[in-house]
C-alpha cells in the first residue's frame, strides 16, 4: 500500500523545484581577462576590447606566486560547466566537519601546512610556499558558498537541529530531529506524522540506491542520528536515556533501536527498501544489554559496556537481518572486510566516541581512521549500479573545541579533509556530487597581527620582529583563543582533548611566558567563564564538486543543502518513481 | 584523563580510633567508612566510603558532598571515572584514561597504596576488629609525617595521619562494610540518573546543572 500522508513527498518536490528554479539560471561568470586600468579618455561604460595585454605589462603581478595562483584557480574554475542537468549525479556524498566553522578551516590548512613542512621565508615577496598558502582537499573544490546556520528557536544553533535541516530542507529546534519546529523538545505528545519529516537517507534508500552513515562521534549521536531516526530528544540514544517520568518512555523508540528498525519501518509504510547498507562509528553502549555479558572491550571486572536497560542486544538483531552483514568492532575485524563481497557492514569501534585522532594509536583494540572508513563504505556502497548517499561526519572537532583545545579541533579538521581526499580519489566529478559543510562553527579566533611563518598553535610575533608580542597587561598572547569556555589549562603531551575538563576553570588571562603552547595538552584562553565552550552563530562554508556543484554559491540557509541533494540526484522524483 | 588521584588528596588521619570491637573475617568486607577531618577545617568532619563492587569497580559514597564516583579498571594503565551527582541525580561519564601516576588505581583500590608503605618504616603491630594492622610511620617522597595504621589483610587503612607544616589531615576507620546490599542500593539508586558523557557537556547547556557551572563548583568543592 503506498503511503498518501506519512511522507510530504510532494510537498517537498514543489519546493524543491521553486528553489532550484531560482538558482539554476546558467549564469557565466568567466572572468574577463585581465587589463590594465580603464583609460579615463575612453568613453564610460565602453567595454575593453583589448585582451592581449602583454604579460611583460604586468611583470611584477605575474611574476608572483599569489597571481599564478589565483589566474589558475579562475582558469580552473570558469572551466566548469554552470549549465547544471537535473539527475546528472549518480551519487552524493555529504561530508561535515563538527563544529568546523571558518576559523577552523584556516588554522586546520595553516596547520596542516606546517606539518607538511612548508615554511616562508621573510623578504622573499614571491615566496608562497608558507603553510598560510597551503590548501585542504575541499579547498581545491570549484565551488563554495555560505550558510545560515540558525536553529528555528535557538540564534546559535546545535548539531541536531542543523543536520536535521541539512536532510530534510526543513529547519527545525535545538535538541531534536526529525520533526519541524512544532516539536517541542522532550515532549513526544508533539512529535507525530503530522510534523514528521523524511530524510535524504531515506529517500536514496527508497530510490533504490545504497546508503551509509560514517562518523567518529556515537552513531546515535545527533549528526549521524538525524539521517535516519526521529527524537523528539536528540539525548535519547538509548531507552535507558528517555526519562521514566515523562511521557516519552515507552512512546518514543529510542535512536539506536531506530536504526535497527530502519528498514522495517520504511517498508511497513509500503516501500521496498533494503536497509543502510555501511553504517560505522561509536556508541556500542547504546546497542548493548546493561551486562557484563556483552562486553566487548571493558573487563567484565569493570561492570558493564553496553547501557540498554531492556535486554535487547541490538547487534546482533542486526545480524539476524542481514545474515551475510558483517558486524565489526576493531581495526581487525575493520580490514578484513572484502568491499566486493560485501553489501552490509555495521561497525561500532567504541562504546562511547571514537578516539580524537591525535589519540587514536592509544585505542585499546584499536580503531579506523575517518579516511580509512571513508575508503572502506565507497568500496562498499559503488558496489551498486543506482548509486549510492553517503554522509560522512567528523565528529570531534566539536568536541575538542567544546574542550578548549585548537590542537585537538585542528587534527582531526586535518583526518577530515584526508577522508575527503580519500572521496575524491576513489569518485569521478562526473557523477559524484561531493558536498563539505558544517553544521555550525565555534567561538574560535585567530588574532593578533602575527608574522606569516609563526606557528599557528604558538604565541604571537609580530612581523618584522623575533620576540614574542606582549599585550596590554604585559603578557604573552597566542594566536588561537576562545571568547568563552573553560580557558587556559597546560597539560603537556596529553592528546586526549577531554582531559582538560579535570582542569579547573580559568577566564581570562594567564602568564603563558613559560607554557609550551604548541604542545597537544595545552588548552587555549578563554574571555568568558564556562563549563564547556559553545558554539558560534555565524555562518559556515559549504564546498561542493561534482554535478549540481555550481548550485553551491552566495549565502544561502542551510537547508538548501537538502535540496541540492535533491536536484544532483532527481531523488525525490526518483524516490516517487520508485514507490509507485 | 588529568586527574588529581585520591592518593595525593587525601586526608589522614590517627591509628587510634578504628572503631567497634566486633571481628570481621577479610573475606566477608566489601568497603569501608571514614571520617576525615583536617586541621584547616577542625570543625568540619566528612565521611566518605569506599566499595569494592569488584576487583575492578569501585563506589565512593561522598554524603557530605551529594557526591558518588565509580572508578571502573580498564587495564594497568586506564581508568574510567564516573560521576553521580545525587541533589540533581545526573552522572557525568568521562573516557578512559591513563592514570598519573601509575599506581593511581591502587591508590584508589587501597586508599593508601601498600607500595607506598615502603616509603615507612614500621614501628609496632596490633590488632582492629580481630585483623592484623601494621604500624608505619616515616616522611614519606613529598616530605609529609605520615603515622598509617594499614591492615594488610584487606588492603586498607584503618588510619592514616599526615603532617605537612602546620597542617595535619586525618583518615580514620568509622566502619567497617560488610553488607553488598550497601553496594547494591547505592547501584540502585545511581541507575536512575541522567547519564550525560564529559565530551557532551557542551551539547547540553540547556541542562542548568551545566550551564550555570554548578557541575564546576562542584568539582572545585570535592575534596577528599
Amino acid at each position: 500500500m503506498k503511503p498518501k500522508n506519512e511522507y510530504k513527498l510532494l510537498a517537498a518536490a514543489l519546493m524543491s523545484l521553486i528553489l532550484i528554479g531560482c538558482s539554476d539560471n546558467g549564469d557565466d561568470t568567466t572572468p574577463a581577462p585581465p587589463g590594465p586600468a580603464e583609460d579615463p579618455a575612453q568613453d564610460e561604460g565602453q567595454e575593453q576590447s583589448r585582451s592581449s595585454l602583454d604579460r611583460m605589462d604586468l611583470r611584477n603581478n605575474v611574476d608572483n606566486a599569489f597571481y599564478v595562483n589565483g589566474e589558475g584557480r579562475v582558469a580552473e574554475m570558469s572551466s566548469s560547466d554552470l549549465s547544471e542537468v537535473r539527475g546528472a549525479a549518480k551519487n552524493v556524498i555529504l561530508f561535515v566537519g563538527d563544529g568546523m566553522g571558518p576559523s577552523t578551516v584556516t588554522a586546520a590548512r595553516i596547520r596542516d601546512g606546517e606539518l607538511k613542512g612548508m615554511t616562508w621565508e621573510d623578504g622573499v615577496s614571491r615566496d608562497f610556499d608558507g603553510p598560510e598558502s597551503n590548501d585542504l582537499s575541499f579547498d581545491r573544490f570549484p565551488f563554495a558558498g555560505l550558510a545560515k546556520t540558525y536553529n528555528t528557536n535557538s540564534q546559535v544553533p546545535d548539531s541536531a537541529g542543523t543536520m536535521g535541516a541539512m536532510v530534510t530542507g526543513v529547519k527545525t529546534d535545538i535538541g531534536v530531529f526529525g520533526y519541524d519546529q512544532t516539536v517541542v523538545r522532550g515532549d513526544c505528545t508533539t512529535g507525530n506524522t503530522g510534523n514528521q519529516l523524511v530524510t535524504s537517507l531515506e529517500l536514496a534508500e527508497i530510490a533504490g540506491m545504497s546508503t551509509g552513515i560514517i562518523s567518529t562521534a556515537r552513531i546515535t549521536h545527533a549528526t549521524p542520528g538525524a539521517n535516519y531516526a526521529k527524537s523528539v530528544d536528540r539525548n535519547y540514544e538509548d531507552i535507558s536515556d528517555i526519562p521514566a517520568s515523562g511521557n516519552c518512555f515507552g512512546v518514543q523508540e529510542d535512536i539506536a533501536s531506530q536504526l535497527i528498525s530502519f528498514e522495517t519501518r520504511l517498508e511497513e509504510m509500503g516501500y521496498v527498501v533494503d536497509g543502510i547498507d555501511v553504517v560505522m562509528g561509536g556508541g556500542r553502549r547504546h546497542f548493548l544489554p546493561n551486562s557484563t555479558a556483552f562486553n566487548v572491550e571493558k573487563p567484565v571486572n569493570a561492570g558493564a559496556e553496553g547501557d540498554r536497560t531492556d535486554g535487547r542486544d541490538l547487534p546482533s538483531e542486526w545480524q539476524a537481518l542481514y545474515p551475510e552483514g558483517v558486524y565489526v568492532t576493531d581495526n581487525a575485524g575493520f580490514n578484513a572486510i572484502n568491499t566486493e563481497e560485501t553489501d552490509k557492514v555495521f561497525g561500532l569501534f567504541q562504546e562511547s566516541h571514537m578516539n580524537y585522532e591525535l589519540d587514536r594509536s592509544n585505542d585499546i583494540a584499536g580503531e579506523p581512521s575517518l579516511s580509512e572508513m571513508t575508503s572502506k563504505a565507497i568500496r562498499v556502497l559503488d558496489n551498486n549500479p543506482n548509486g549510492y548517499f553517503l554522509q560522512i561526519e567528523s565528529g570531534r572537532i566539536d568536541h575538542a573545541h567544546h574542550a578548549g583545545n585548537a590542537a585537538g579541533a585542528l587534527a582531526d579538521t586535518i583526518e577530515f579533509a584526508r577522508a575527503v581526499q580519500t572521496a575524491v580519489d576513489l569518485t569521478s566529478d562526473e557523477d559524484t556530487l561531493i558536498l563539505v559543510t558544517a553544521d555550525h562553527s565555534h567561538v574560535f579566533t585567530i588574532g593578533g597581527y602575527v608574522k606569516r611563518g609563526n606557528p599557528i598553535l604558538g604565541k604571537a610575533i609580530y612581523a618584522g620582529s623575533d620576540a614574542e608580542a606582549l599585550a596590554a597587561d604585559g603578557l604573552p598572547f597566542t594566536t588561537l583563543g576562545y571568547t568563552n569556555g573553560r580557558g587556559f589549562c597546560d597539560l603537556g603531551s596529553e592528546t586526549d582533548s577531554d582531559a582538560g575538563y579535570g582542569c579547573a576553570i580559568t577566564s581570562g588571562r594567564v602568564d603563558i611566558s613559560s607554557v609550551d603552547t604548541e604542545a597537544p595538552g595545552y588548552h587555549q584562553e578563554a574571555l568568558i567563564p564556562l563549563s564547556s565552550e559553545t558554539h558560534a552563530g555565524e555562518d559556515v562554508a559549504v564546498y561542493a564538486s561534482g554535478p549540481g556543484a555550481s548550485l553551491v554559491r552566495g549565502t544561502n540557509e542551510q537547508n538548501v543543502l537538502f535540496h541540492i541533494t535533491d536536484y544532483a540526484l532527481d531523488l525525490i522524483a526518483r524516490a516517487n518513481a520508485a514507490a509507485n | 584523563m588529568y586527574r588529581t588521584t585520591l592518593f595525593l588528596t587525601l586526608a589522614i588521619a590517627s591509628a587510634s580510633t578504628a572503631a567497634g570491637t566486633a571481628c570481621y573475617k577479610p573475606d566477608e568486607i566489601v568497603g569501608a567508612r571514614y571520617l576525615i577531618s583536617s586541621s584547616d577545617d577542625a570543625d568540619k568532619e566528612r565521611e566518605i566510603t569506599i566499595l569494592r563492587q569488584t576487583p575492578s569497580r569501585l563506589i565512593y559514597l561522598s554524603p557530605d558532598d551529594h557526591l558518588t564516583q565509580v572508578y571502573e579498571r580498564y587495564s594497568e594503565t586506564l581508568v574510567k571515572l564516573i560521576e553521580y551527582f545525587d541533589v540533581e541525580s545526573i552522572g557525568v561519564e568521562h573516557d578512559p584514561a591513563p592514570t598519573h601516576p601509575s599506581n593511581d588505581w591502587l591508590s584508589m583500590y587501597q586508599i593508601f597504596p601498600a607500595s607506598s608503605l615502603n616509603e615507612l618504616k614500621a614501628i609496632g603491630e596490633s590488632e582492629v576488629h580481630c585483623l592484623t594492622a601494621v604500624e608505619y610511620a616515616g616522611k614519606n617522597s613529598d616530605g609529609a609525617h605520615v603515622v598509617v595504621t594499614y591492615l594488610p589483610q584487606i588492603d586498607l587503612p584503618a588510619s592514616i595521619r599526615r603532617e605537612t607544616g602546620n597542617a595535619t589531615k586525618t583518615w580514620s576507620l568509622d566502619q567497617l562494610v560488610t553488607s553488598r546490599m550497601e553496594i547494591d542500593q547505592a547501584l540502585a539508586r545511581i541507575n536512575t540518573y541522567t547519564l550525560y558523557d564529559f565530551a557532551d557537556l557542551g551539547d547540553n547547556e540547556q541542562e542548568d546543572f551545566f550551564r550555570k557551572s554548578r557541575y564546576l563548583q562542584y568539582k572545585l568543592g570535592h575534596k577528599h
